[in-house]
């Protein structure tokens, strides 16, 4: 099983030193991936009807385009990966060429991990249908892998036009790994579908389980090979080493390929708390397998 | 006058070692800034009523916003500058978020020029609207500089709307000077009432100043002090023998008013990366 190290965006924040140093850590202790989550806006909690969502305009987001293309230079081999970049919020087109130039500067690193969101309020700020955010996304990701794919197209979607155009520098190969968030049903089904890899965010063993076995069955009815969809389970629990490599065993036993580990939300206060965090996991991850 | 390279980016490649060592060089030779072009699609050629715009779905343009966060990674003091993003087809927030985030990851060294463009397949690909693309281009500006200013806004403009909220990381210095391209009669003017700075497209140094002219009479009419407003001029240098007459050139874009040159190399055949460099130091060694 591969291990990734998800960023403690709220916690470590924007500034190049910090992420220039738990980037290179992550690296040196053998991690194979690294992963940020995104929100281009946050909301004002003081508002009619009130606030319910877990983050407010006071939790910080580096945007992973910029923030990637930064990493690929201070990194050599971690793949980066975007957990999850909210898709329907943005242009495809755009999505589109900045993940193909963060794959040609990072050396064919990058993976786009995507998922709908759950904040009006930035779908909203950035022009995007909220309610619609789940149909449109399917037809974001075929218009993605085309644009990958050809050097010119032509695309006539519900909510994208296309007239023979096309985007330069496209992927290395052709394309990029498109791994999605969420643990609904219509998620499970859509990466069943189309996804290249699922990626739950802090569920249980049992619950990956259920999740992966719906969408291999989900796979094999479309025709597809459900072991080649990856599954990057995440560490829930807390500080303690001995729960969380007991936690990594049951996620390779329900067949994750990858493992990602959060250190936010454990009253972490340096950054060096948190790339000392990751370094112990790593150790101690390869002394028991 | 300070002195910057375009990035030759139709010309360098997708090597990303090799725009390191570009960049690299360049601010090791002791320019102060690289400005790179944006398109984010190229149109094919052959299509209805055709095509005779100056690039196609073959020329390579990297992603700016993107390739600054590398560049912010492999050097330490040369400016970064868009010249120019075409705003109007991109989101105003998430060009505000990137921006922003660029700024903080490069310690303040980006520059974001902006234009209305002329590619109305770009437009289309994006999904927004290309003949309102003036207009926008005011409302865009004004919420970009809203978003950067504090944590938390409210706007409700003819295309836009944000409900109590905001970016963050913020730019340090709460804004990000924008600069604008073109040379139509309405660009001249919203430059002198909104911009930071000016990129003129005008190759002969005798005709700057008239160019100028009404930029700055537009600042003035705002309330402006003109002498704020930056110019930024161009020279090319496709052979090392082209430096003493495109550095004679860059001094007279001086006198006519231009407080940046910067140096092209792309468009005379170049086929490395080392050709672009030398001649970029040709240029700097000829103008010192």
């Amino acid at each position: 099983m591969k291990l990734t190290a998800f960023y403690a965006s709220n916690e470590l924040g924007s500034d190049p030193g910090v992420l220039r140093d738990w980037a290179q850590a992550a690296e040196a202790a053998g991690y194979d991936r690294i992963a940020m989550g995104e929100h281009v806006l946050g909301a004002d909690p003081d508002r009619p009807g009130g606030w319910t969502g877990p983050y407010t305009h006071e939790h910080e987001w580096p945007d992973p385009f910029p923030t990637f293309g930064y990493l690929a230079a201070v990194t050599e081999r971690v793949e980066l990966m975007t957990g999850v970049l909210i898709l329907p919020q943005r242009q495809t087109v755009l999505v589109a060429k900045q993940a193909a130039e963060l794959d040609v500067l990072s050396g064919g690193r990058f993976i786009l991990g995507v998922g709908t969101g759950w904040n009006a309020v930035e779908y909203e700020a950035l022009g995007e249908d909220f309610h619609n955010r789940g149909r449109r996304m399917e037809e974001q990701i075929a218009l993605l892998r085309s644009l990958w794919r050809e050097t010119a197209i032509s695309f006539e979607g519900r909510w994208h036009h296309v007239t023979k155009a096309g985007i330069r520098p496209r992927p290395f190969g052709g394309t990029l790994p498109i791994w999605m968030g969420g643990s609904h049903e219509r998620v499970l089904d859509r990466v069943g579908e189309i996804g290249d890899g699922w990626f739950p965010l802090r569920r249980a063993a049992d619950e990956v389980q259920t999740g992966i076995d719906r969408i291999r069955s989900v796979a094999a009815s479309a025709g597809r090979d459900p072991s080649t969809i990856g599954l990057q389970a995440s560490i829930t629990v807390g500080a303690d080493v001995e729960e969380q490599l007991a936690e990594a065993a049951r996620m390779e036993a329900v067949g994750a390929t990858h493992v990602a580990l959060f250190t936010s939300n454990l009253g972490l206060t340096s950054p060096q708390e948190h790339v000392d965090m990751i370094g112990r996991f790593a150790e101690q991850y390869r002394a028991a397998n | 006058m300070q002195l910057g390279v375009v990035f030759p980016q139709t010309e360098i490649g997708s090597d990303p070692t090799a725009i390191r060592d570009y960049a690299q060089a360049v601010e090791g030779a002791g320019y102060e800034h690289l400005l790179a072009y944006d398109h984010v699609l190229g149109a094919e050629r052959d299509r209805p009523g055709g095509f005779t715009g100056p690039y196609d779905h073959e020329t390579l343009f990297h992603e700016p916003l993107t390739l600054f966060g590398y560049l912010a990674g492999l050097t330490e003091r040369i400016e970064l500058v868009t010249g120019i993003v075409i705003l109007p087809q991109r989101q105003t927030v998430l060009v505000a978020k990137q921006a922003s985030q660029l700024q903080v990851l490069s310690g303040g060294r980006l520059r974001l020029g902006v234009g209305v463009g002329w590619n109305s397949v770009e437009f289309e690909g994006l999904n927004e609207n290309f003949r309102n693309r003036g207009r926008r281009i005011e409302e865009q500006i004004a919420l970009l500089r809203a978003l950067w200013a504090r944590p938390v806004i409210s706007f409700e403009g003819n295309w836009h709307r944000v409900t109590k909220a905001g970016i963050n990381p913020l730019p340090p210095d709460g804004t990000i000077p924008i600069w604008m391209g073109g040379m139509s009669k309405v660009v001249v003017e919203r430059t002198g009432r909104l911009a930071d700075g000016w990129f003129p497209q005008v190759r002969d140094p005798g005709d700057l100043a008239s160019a100028i002219e009404p930029m700055h009479r537009a600042a003035r009419a705002a309330g402006r002090d003109p002498a704020e407003i930056g110019v930024e001029s161009r020279v090319t240098v496709t052979s090392p023998t082209m430096a003493a007459e495109a550095a004679e050139l860059a001094r007279q874009f001086e006198e006519a008013g231009a407080t940046h040159i910067s140096v092209n190399t792309m468009g005379g055949g170049f086929t490395t990366t080392a050709q672009h460099i030398a001649a970029t130091r040709s240029f700097i060694e000829a103008y010192s």
